[in-house]
């Protein structure tokens, strides 16, 4: 896969998480309770003790971390591959803490973050491999002089 | 000029190196004699763009093999500072996030087990199903005011007159404190208490979380504190309690204990009825300061006289 594919396939998780990030959120600040399909847990979740980290909703830190890591695709070379590995891989850590906290703590399960969870996987490992693998501009230019 | 026909027949075909070559290797072959001396010089110019080329590409590989490893010892970097951060903020969350000190054993334990000892507990009463008085509160248990009357009057009375068979008491809990700030977390507790009423330890469920009561703003209501609250409660199943928390019987019973509260006219906590069990009930008002026994027990007292 090429970086420009790997760019829109982070691209377009990342979307799908504003959408489920940003709805948390609102119903965090509109009070309503959360509309859980499949699992029934939702609401139990957003009210216990771990839907906030130092007194910031982890739907809002959610939210954050989506948006920058699409604003992290607009910056050109290594910066922005570092950048959005260095959002994904502690997203996806705090992801699978507050995984375990639902399953051993509240003992409900939430299916939004449980969504959110698996999102911040997949982006854990494309941001990965967009880092090692690097620019595909360069070996195409070495490509391009080899023929001459 | 068959070099110069050669040079222009390059143009012709494109500009190709291979194309190229060969016309030159044509062209030196017509030549005759010279070529042979060319071919060698020929060679010998290949073989060092080879060995050019060659080294080239080591070098190329080589610099690729040192980037890939910069930037996996930068993805390794990164991956140990996530684990710092995440262990971070499970350590700070899992002991400074609760509110209390969940391993030792939670205030008034003994207290509460000497208080209902003998007493008769079902539903949200404690004492004789048949004694001549009932005093119903209406309380929150994450009310401040509540916790001062519960923790400092009350045990007098549950001594007094509760464990003498005299007065039956009744807990209708509300959820209203800090609703604002933390949805469901008095909810949470007054469903649970309600819950554990179904096991006939609703009371002493209650003593102990007005005597472990903390700071009224804070959210600390959760499954693993309201276990931890129950440990002391002989008899007390808390993953049943857990689980009937949840139950419509536990909603109904405290939207009618709500509806009540309202009917009464009360507006703050804690409120109190009393009467003759199975009778009327009526707004009693503490006759002095709430958190006293004594600004009751003339009351209690002067309703047992009629008795």
């Amino acid at each position: 896969m090429t970086d420009r594919r790997l760019r829109l396939v982070i691209a377009a998780l990342c979307l799908i998480g504003i959408g489920v990030a940003g709805y948390l959120t609102y119903e965090h600040y509109a009070g309503g309770d959360v509309k859980c399909f499949i699992a029934h847990g939702c609401a139990t979740v957003q009210k216990s003790q771990w839907a906030s980290l130092f007194g910031i909703p982890v739907a809002v830190l959610g939210l954050i971390g989506y948006i920058s890591l699409i604003g992290s695709l607009l910056i050109r070379g290594d910066a922005g591959r570092v950048i959005g590995a260095a959002i994904a891989l502690p997203g996806f850590g705090f992801s699978m803490y507050l995984t375990y906290r639902e399953l051993y703590s509240i003992q409900a399960i939430c299916a939004w973050c449980v969504i959110s969870a698996v999102l911040m996987t997949l982006l854990a490992i494309l941001t990965s491999v967009r880092l090692v693998r690097g620019d595909d501009i360069a070996p195409v230019v070495q490509a391009d002089s080899d023929g001459e | 000029m068959p070099a110069a026909a050669g040079e222009s027949q390059v143009v012709v075909f494109g500009g190709q190196f291979a194309t190229f070559s060969v016309i030159r290797a044509e062209v030196n072959y017509h030549v005759g004699s010279m070529s042979s001396g060319n071919d060698k010089k020929q060679t010998k110019a290949e073989r060092q763009q080879a060995a050019r080329d060659a080294r080239q590409q080591a070098e190329q590989a080589e610099a690729a093999a040192a980037a890939r490893k910069k930037r996996l010892s930068l993805l390794g970097g990164i991956a140990a500072a996530a684990a710092v951060i995440v262990a971070g903020i499970a350590i700070a969350t899992s002991s400074g996030g609760d509110n209390a000190d969940l391993t030792g054993t939670p205030n008034g334990a003994s207290d509460v087990k000497s208080l209902f000892a003998g007493v008769p507990q079902s539903g949200n009463s404690a004492g004789k199903p048949d004694a001549p008085l009932t005093l119903v509160e209406f309380a929150d248990l994450k009310c401040p005011v509540c916790r001062s009357f519960d923790v400092n009057a009350m045990p007098t009375i549950i001594q007094k007159y509760v464990q003498t068979g005299k007065l039956r008491i009744e807990l209708r809990l509300l959820h209203f404190v800090g609703e604002q700030q933390h949805p469901g977390d008095s909810e949470q507790a007054a469903r649970y208490a309600e819950a554990a009423g179904m096991q006939g330890h609703l009371w002493e469920f209650a003593e102990m979380f007005f005597f472990n009561q903390q700071d009224e703003t804070t959210d600390y209501v959760n499954d693993k504190y309201l276990k931890w609250l129950s440990k002391p409660i002989a008899g007390l199943n808390a993953d049943k309690a857990l689980v009937d928390s949840k139950s419509k019987q536990v909603t109904d019973a405290l939207d009618k204990y709500a509806k009540q509260f309202a009917a009464n006219g009360f507006t703050g906590t804690p409120s109190f009825l009393l009467g003759t069990t199975g009778g009327t009930l009526a707004p009693l008002v503490a006759a002095g300061a709430g958190d006293k026994a004594e600004s009751y027990t003339t009351q209690i007292d002067a309703a047992l006289q009629g008795k």
